[in-house]
């Protein structure tokens, strides 16, 4: 689509609109809730877990640049970092792009000097292994058997080698929580996780954890965005399955779907 | 039929006359001085701004360069005068984007230098990544613009060794790692898929009939039933298609729904700097 | 008997290599026939292709590298013979840095045996970084955003290309890939352009709802879209072949699950039968 038709230059302003009002209502200071999210409380049960057993935490942040989702996989890194700070514990983040090492080791300090224990953090234990996917995957997979983590971390852009760095966590032991907006890779997280944050619940994390205004207006402005969804394929379903029964209804039924479908 | 330009004359004779056209000897010389000299005053005037001004700058270049693909996405096609800039815009975009190449490049070498250098733990491997880079580069080049082959299709010393090394080699590790995933799925599946519910019992049986239907094994298992008969629906391959393009072709449909408002939130916020964290955050 | 019907949920899981190894090796030493149905996303592809007019042309998306060869290459390679057989010119675009190569290297071969010459028959565009902008930019003038070929040609002077001014006059672009780039072709190209997929077998379920609503007009899904659309053209190659190997391990999965379950259900009887004696005891 070059430029947009009369259904998208409804919707899109429309969800847009949505979401830019309930930021503004919880700027305002309205009362926004959301569920529990399982896989994300666990973040916590996790990293506890190694430092019980006395064995670090690896955080992969996938496949990704300096994009969007990887962006957000950085929140989560801060909020690991600063949870292993806490608790006298390092965290090993193997990187594929090389411009995301100032950025994480910049994370990484301000999340140990936020727990007063500066000394904690390592700048080697963020590794730039390789921008090839299986170079990756296996410097990942030699990192967890060398350095025996106990926990394991997914979140990001993952593509084929999800399963590979999943089951090899798997055989090791560590716990994991995996996070990712890719359906694709969510069935291989979840036969090899411990808990999986699926699809959109990876754009709730930061908000999540943050619980910032701003964050948890947008999220409920999403929710209310899939309602509009929602309700225009119950009735785009019912309009096409009635209109084939009944004959005149066929016109409007007709008329819906070549508005939404814009031919 | 070539899509019209709707930019002004002179920009359109500017872009496909001035810029990005190739420079030759000394204007090539002037045009990378002028473009590093440019870069350096700007980093320069940047950094001397305070970091208000600064974050403020960054916010309207932010909602400007988002504010001219969404006006020229709803604007209609006759008479958007912004249609005419995508082009130079998409090839700006796409030069970018050759340089993360060289920045990719300049830090492998670092990280791997650095570790040689101290003879941290594993600086072998580091070492390793020099002699590949180096053999690949090398040879790639030779093979390239040094003498080339008497006979078609026959090597050189250097295209030989430079076939082994990324045919033999590269091509082979590659699928050889993505092949470790079937041994994996199978033991996943093995340590996963337990009837413990009534879910998982549905589940389970689904993946049965997909798995079973996605190879002529399930073709043989109901070739009985006869493919023309009311019962036709019940052959393995066709239950199996049903699956896919019926039930989790729906589920795929609602997590996509799910996910692109997810994005379209993430983008409106980064669009309209709202987005808050420890990166965003941070002071320019 | 129990005891050893326990030990089944817990195999090692070097056996279960094991037998996946062994199981593929004997699959395609053995050259047993096996019946091969047709998808209905893989018998609209070739019709689309069968009912394409002459002047249109088709455009090669590569977007696959090494790593997914073995799916790819296949579905490449299908395809391609359809297109030489029915003598439809195409060019070749890629953005994944090796995918121009590698299906250069398909179209290579199976150009000699067709007859068909570089130029007049295919041509390559060759790799192309981002492939949002790229695409964006192609829309609107495939001159300007390709002005050369692979070989540093200038496109007007590159016969198959001299009938085709703009995107109007590409009739169908198929994409063959490992990864989930499909929306950006949705986005970007006019609906005038038909578009169709060969993928690997993970990234296909997702496409399917893409099926549904019209956006692609056909699908071939890893070895097994290869396979049939091999079984369209009266041809045995890669992808036939590779459904004896995937048969047999399929099978070994299905009775691995439920080896596994009958050892889960065996130790969850010897735990009630612990249970009720020791009840029984007190």
């Amino acid at each position: 689509m070059k430029h947009a038709d009369p259904f998208m230059a409804v919707l899109l302003p429309l969800l847009s609109g949505l979401i830019l009002v309930n930021i503004l209502r919880a700027r305002r200071g309205s009362d926004l809730f959301i569920r529990k999210i399982p896989g994300i409380d666990a973040i916590g049960e996790a990293v506890g877990r190694a430092t019980e057993m006395g064995r670090p935490i690896l955080f992969s942040i996938g496949l990704g640049g300096i994009d969007i989702v990887t962006l957000l996989a950085f929140e989560v890194v801060a909020h690991v970092t600063r949870l292993a700070a806490r608790y006298r514990n390092r965290v090993i983040v193997p990187v594929v792009d090389p411009v995301a090492i100032p950025v994480l080791e910049e994370i990484e300090r301000e999340a140990f000097a936020s727990e007063h224990r500066p000394e904690g953090f390592n700048a080697d234990d963020i590794r730039f292994l390789s921008d090839s996917q299986f170079a990756y995957a296996a410097g990942v997979v030699g990192i967890m058997h060398r350095e025996q983590v106990a926990t394991n971390f997914f979140f990001g852009i993952f593509a084929a080698e999800s399963l590979i760095l999943a089951e090899t966590g798997q055989h090791v032991g560590a716990v994991q929580v995996a996070g990712t907006p890719s359906a694709l890779q969510v069935p291989f997280f979840i036969v090899t996780c411990d808990y999986t944050v699926i699809g959109e619940e990876y754009y709730a994390t930061t908000a999540y954890i943050s619980r910032e205004p701003v964050l948890l207006g947008s999220l409920v402005g999403q929710d209310w965005g899939k309602l509009v969804l929602l309700v225009l394929a119950v009735v785009g379903t019912l309009l096409t399955t009635l209109g084939a029964a009944l004959p005149t209804l066929k016109p409007v039924a007709d008329v819906f779907v070549k508005w939404i479908g814009g031919g | 039929m070539d899509r019209t330009q709707t930019a002004p004359a002179f920009l359109q004779e500017f872009f496909s006359k001035h810029l990005f056209v190739p420079l030759h000897g000394w204007a090539f010389v002037g045009a990378l001085l002028g473009t590093l000299l440019v870069a350096g005053l700007l980093f320069f005037l940047l950094s001397a701004l305070p970091p208000l001004a600064r974050r403020r700058l960054m916010k309207t270049l932010a909602f400007v360069a988002g504010l001219f693909y969404a006006v020229e996405f709803f604007w209609p096609e006759k008479g958007n005068p912004l249609t005419g800039y995508l082009i130079p815009l998409g090839t700006f975009l796409r030069v970018m984007g050759c340089f993360a190449i060289g920045l990719g490049l300049i830090s492998l070498c670092t990280v791997h230098g650095k570790a040689v250098g101290r003879r941290s733990e594993g600086w072998i491997n580091s070492a390793a990544f020099f002699a590949a880079f180096f053999a690949i580069v090398v040879f790639g080049f030779w093979q390239q613009y040094g003498k080339q082959p008497v006979h078609p299709g026959a090597y050189t010393f250097a295209g030989g060794m430079f076939h082994i090394l990324f045919i033999g080699m590269y091509n082979s590790l590659e699928p050889t790692m993505f092949s470790i995933l079937a041994f994996f799925i199978t033991s996943a599946a093995y340590r996963a898929f337990r009837v413990k519910s009534a879910e998982a019992s549905l589940m389970l049986g689904a993946a049965f009939i997909v798995m079973l239907g996605q190879v002529p094994v399930g073709m043989i298992l109901t070739s009985w039933i006869p493919p023309d008969s009311g019962f036709a629906f019940f052959r393995l391959e066709k239950l199996a298609n049903w699956i896919l393009t019926g039930v989790s072709s729906a589920a795929f449909r609602g997590i996509l729904f799910g996910t692109v408002i997810g994005n379209l939130a993430l983008s409106l916020r980064t669009w309209l700097s709202l987005e808050k964290g420890a990166y965003f955050d941070k002071p320019l | 008997m129990l005891e050893w019907t326990i030990r089944l949920q817990t195999i090692d899981r070097r056996i279960i290599y094991g037998l996946v190894i062994g199981l593929i090796v004997l699959a395609l030493l053995w050259d047993f026939p096996l019946p091969q149905a047709v998808s209905p996303e893989a018998q609209s592809l070739y019709e689309t292709i069968e009912s394409l007019p002459k002047n249109k042309l088709v455009v090669i998306a590569a977007d696959w590298g090494a790593a997914t060869r073995g799916e790819c290459a296949p579905l490449t390679a299908a395809v391609v013979t359809h297109l030489f057989r029915n003598k439809r010119p195409f060019a070749i675009i890629g953005f994944a840095a090796q995918g121009p190569e590698l299906t250069t290297a398909i179209v290579q071969k199976q150009a000699k045996e067709f007859g068909a010459k570089y130029g007049k028959d295919w041509c390559n565009w060759g790799y192309k970084v981002s492939i949002d902008s790229t695409l964006l930019s192609l829309a609107e003038s495939i001159r300007r955003t390709i002005p050369q070929d692979v070989e540093g040609t200038k496109l007007d002077d590159v016969p198959l290309m001299k009938r085709v001014k703009g995107i109007d006059d590409v009739g169908l672009l198929v994409e063959f890939t490992g990864s989930g780039t499909l929306e950006a072709f949705l986005r970007r190209l006019p609906r005038s352009v038909k578009i169709a997929q060969g993928c690997t077998a993970v990234v296909g379920p997702e496409q399917y709802p893409y099926i549904d609503s019209g956006q692609l007009c056909g699908l071939l899904v890893g070895m097994k879209g290869a396979a049939e659309y091999e079984h369209l053209l009266g041809i045995r190659a890669q992808g036939t072949a590779a459904m004896r190997p995937q048969s047999l391990a399929h099978l070994l999965i299905i009775v691995l699950i439920i080896l596994g379950n009958l050892g889960m259900y065996a130790a969850a009887k010897q735990g009630r039968d612990l249970k009720r004696k020791g009840e029984a005891a007190t």
